[in-house]
């Protein structure tokens, strides 16, 4: 069996490159309140051809709880991501996050969209509870399966 | 070092013990709650269950079984995300499926007491104490019922510690499946060891991409049973090159949406399979009821924590610091003490109190080669349970076997130890034979107390003051209880030949006394003295006054007193219990036999015979106008039935006999009563309850296997 480890090492690189024409990007994002352990939470953006573009956060480093992260890991599964860098943390029920991204200037207004799954235990997977253009106005919405209460994104 | 193995990790555990423990117990309740959802599915394939559930569920992604039966439907549609139950039959949700918040607070304090990674390493480390609590717990188990063979028989001792060894009986093999599989999955929680869950499928390539087959039409789907489905995730419909993922009890595989092929399946691994043997033990998931034996065991165990610590907690109390003592080398006499609670440790502490130069140790810490000026060597030692060496004593023996030389100086044993154990102050009896062997001199022979009776340990003191040619007045009690001052409302005094007297007493009953039964014991304490003499009670507390019967002693302390009191009299006194000598909570027969005063319990114990089971009485007194005890109480039980037979036996009688000599003419009936799992009672003198217990041994009956049972009690004097 490949191991997701391996697809990780051979992985395309999907990190944001740096590149000088960027906009900083705060996301603030709050999980709903429930009884139990804490949520995983990842944020990617995804291309116009709906493929994963890049991930831009993450709090999960544990393979075995990946998959819970439906709509992200069918594309991880398939393309391949880094997951080195991010929080191995949960978030816990009821708990905001806040976190600021260059985000290059191509991607802003082209058809390419931002992207939030959550799953924790007990509760549930809510993938693309999030699914926005990213776009230059600022915005602020609820995750349509009401698993993220509040996510905004500001540039 | 059994017992620091088990009650050191046990302390430092109880606190956190008691929080997994409760929260297991409500948690165990879970899978047979889901039981209750999980609907007949007669064998149907996942393929038409899977068909069923689209049909009714738009915007299908995700049907679960759990591992009791189950079925969760999860789907994303116009009106929103759902989570529901439903009927594999149908197809129709029942009811929606809703985490519960109160098993959902449980768990969580379970995994980490709400204090996140360091939570779950601790409640880790709990398991694992609670293993080790459970084989180390298990050894002393067996070594204070007396070996393994004995591991069911019944416990005797005080009522504390007798609940801990009683609880932990019925809960130990559910701790132990908890505490094991709950260590387990700590260790796979941490990843020490590998449950098989990191590894998934890498996505197949091979996708046509073409349009997709309905699901109940899919072949892959068509041959697996539902009952071993645990998952079976929908593509996006959005996607047409994504897949089914499905997971079954074997494995997990990935199916083409449009071909409906199997393209990929990998089978569990071993170390998967076993994480979800050990997940179920744990759980109870999938194995509802084996759920609720497990919750049950673990609400034994706040019972084990505070049976435990009260038990740690007088062990503590009753150790006695040693404030001057003599230096082995220096000191003339040499005090070794063999203790299991520390009891032995207090006599043998009040004599050294009163001994000069000497030098008190315990037995483990033998070394004679250090005792260069003693001229004697005074072993005090209790036995463990039945016939085990004490704690403090427990490599005593080896230890004495490895030195070879004899001493010059000579060598005393007192035992402590308790009658009702089949093997008496065996372990005392053990030392005293293993130094004898040795070549040792002895300057007193092995003396045995029964009970901490401070009596005994006084008139062996004046033995031993004899030998010493010193004064010794040894007055050790063990605890001091509340003392109450009787007044004495009531005397039958029989006496025939002014040589013999009997007196039966009642007291009236003090409003605060702590409760009391027949065959426990009134503890007297005569003016100027401090040591009490026990007397049996005749009577329980519901009956509202205290009765004893005392027969005066020529030379005694107390009984001559309590025969010169008079109606009006006051006399200090408090309740000793004696849990181990009462009537069994059956309704077998009894058969209680006694002499002399021996038969004030009796009294009690037919008085409180309401159920009216069978109770003979064989009973030896002196002359029938010397000593007829208790003769009008007794006439009206016969005729109540409150009593089944009595047979009186009268030694000073022309052709008198001894009440052992009744029992053998009755030997048929005795017989015929132990075969009905009768209880044999013996109270009264040591004299009468040896020749009692050979007779009853001549006509065949094992009074050893009797005692473990507890169907052979006695209260000797």
């Amino acid at each position: 069996m490949k191991k997701l480890a391996k697809i990780l090492l051979i992985s395309t690189a999907i990190w944001l490159p740096q590149v000088a024409a960027a906009r900083n990007v705060t996301f603030d994002l709050t999980v709903k309140s429930y009884t139990g352990p804490g949520a995983y939470v990842v944020v990617y953006i995804t291309r116009p051809d709906n493929n994963l573009h890049s991930t831009i956060w993450l709090n999960s480093k544990e393979e075995k709880y990946l998959p819970a992260l439906r709509g992200w890991h069918r594309h991880a599964l398939r393309q391949g991501v880094r997951i080195d860098g991010f929080s191995g943390a949960s978030l816990g029920a009821g708990k905001s996050v806040k976190f600021n991204v260059n985000i290059p200037d191509s991607l802003i207004d082209t058809g390419y969209k931002i992207q939030v799954d959550a799953a924790a235990e007990d509760q549930g997977m809510a993938p693309k509870d999030v699914n926005i253009p990213l776009s230059s106005k600022n915005v602020k919405t609820t995750g349509k399966r009401g698993f993220i209460t509040a996510f905004s994104m500001k540039m | 070092m059994l017992r620091q193995l088990h009650s050191i990790p046990g302390l430092f555990a109880a606190f956190f013990v008691f929080i997994l423990a409760l929260s297991g117990a409500v948690m165990s309740i879970q899978p047979a709650l889901d039981k209750l959802d999980a609907k007949n599915s007669n064998q149907m394939s996942i393929a038409k269950m899977a068909s069923l559930a689209a049909k009714t569920h738009a915007g299908i992604e995700l049907i679960s079984q759990s591992a009791n039966g189950t079925l969760v439907v999860q789907y994303f549609n116009d009106d929103g995300a759902g989570k529901d139950i439903f009927d594999p039959q149908t197809g129709q949700s029942f009811k929606p499926q809703q985490a519960s918040a109160i098993f959902g607070f449980f768990k969580q304090l379970h995994r980490t007491f709400y204090v996140g990674t360091t939570g779950r390493v601790v409640a880790g480390i709990i398991a694992f104490i609670m293993l080790l609590a459970c084989f180390s717990g298990l050894f002393m188990l067996a070594k204070r019922l007396g070996g393994w063979r004995h591991l069911f028989s019944t416990s005797r001792g005080k009522k504390i510690p007798r609940l801990h060894v009683d609880v932990s009986r019925i809960i130990i093999i559910g701790l132990f499946i908890t505490s094991l599989t709950g260590s387990y999955m700590s260790l796979a929680k941490f990843e020490i060891i590998d449950d098989g869950k990191g590894s998934f499928l890498a996505f197949p390539e091979n996708i046509l991409g073409t349009d997709p087959t309905p699901v109940g039409q899919l072949p892959a789907l068509q041959n697996i049973a539902l009952e071993d489905l645990r998952e079976l995730r929908f593509p996006f419909p959005d996607d047409p090159f994504d897949v089914f993922t499905l997971i079954t009890a074997n494995g997990q595989g990935y199916i083409d949406q449009a071909t409906g092929e199997m393209l990929v399946f990998e089978p569990n691994t071993l170390s998967r399979n076993v994480f979800e043997f050990f997940y179920m033990l744990h759980t109870g998931q999938g194995l509802w009821w084996l759920g609720i034996l497990l919750g049950l065991s673990a609400l034994g165990i706040p019972i084990m924590s505070v049976t435990g610590v009260i038990i740690w907690w007088r062990r503590q109390k009753t150790s006695t610091r040693i404030t001057t003592n003599v230096a082995a080398d220096k000191a003339e006499i040499v005090i070794l003490v063999g203790s299991e609670t520390n009891v032995t440790w207090g006599f043998a502490q009040h004599l050294q109190q009163k001994l000069a130069k000497t030098h008190i140790v315990a037995m483990n810490a033998f070394k004679p080669t250090t005792y260069k000026n003693a001229k004697k060597i005074i072993f005090i030692t209790s036995t463990y349970g039945d016939g085990a060496a004490p704690e403090s004593a427990s490599r005593f023996l080896q230890k004495l076997d490895k030195s070879n030389k004899i001493p010059n100086f000579e060598y005393a044993v007192l035992g402590f130890g308790d009658k009702q154990f089949t093997q008496y102050s065996k372990f005392a009896n053990d030392v005293d034979a293993a130094l004898t062997a040795k070549g040792w001199q002895s300057f007193l022979p092995l003396e045995l107390v029964d009970r901490q009776s401070s009596q005994a340990f006084e008139a062996w003191g004046h033995k031993l003051a004899k030998k010493l040619d010193l004064q010794l007045e040894l007055n050790h009690i063990v605890s001091q209880p509340k003392i109450f001052d009787l007044t004495l409302n009531n005397i039958e005094d029989h006496n025939h030949d002014d040589e013999f007297f009997t007196r039966i007493m009642q007291f009236s009953l003090p409003t605060n006394m702590p409760k009391f039964a027949a065959g426990d014991l009134l503890a007297i304490i005569p003016p100027q003295t401090n040591i009490a003499r026990y007397y049996s009670l005749a009577t329980s507390s519901a009956d509202g006054i205290l009765g004893i019967c005392v027969s005066k002693q020529q030379g005694g302390l107390c009984s001559p007193y309590l025969h010169g009191l008079k109606v009006g009299d006051q006399a200090q006194a408090y309740i000793q219990p004696n849990e181990n000598f009462r009537p069994n909570k059956t309704q077998s027969p009894i058969i209680m036999i006694g002499a002399g005063t021996g038969i004030a319990p009796f009294i009690g114990f037919i008085a409180n015979n309401n159920s009216k089971r069978d109770m003979h009485l064989y009973w030896g007194g002196r002359h029938p106008q010397s000593d007829a005890l208790y003769q009008k109480p007794l006439a009206e039980h016969l005729a109540s039935n409150h009593l089944t037979s009595l047979n009186i036996a009268h030694s000073r009688t022309e052709n008198g006999q001894y009440v052992q000599q009744k029992l053998t003419q009755d030997a048929d009936k005795i017989q015929k009563l132990m075969a009905q799992n009768a209880q044999i009672i013996v109270c009264g003198g040591r004299a009468m309850a040896d020749q009692v217990k050979q007779t009853l041994a001549d006509m065949g009956i094992d009074i050893d296997a009797l005692k473990l049972d507890k169907r052979y009690i006695e209260d000797v004097y």
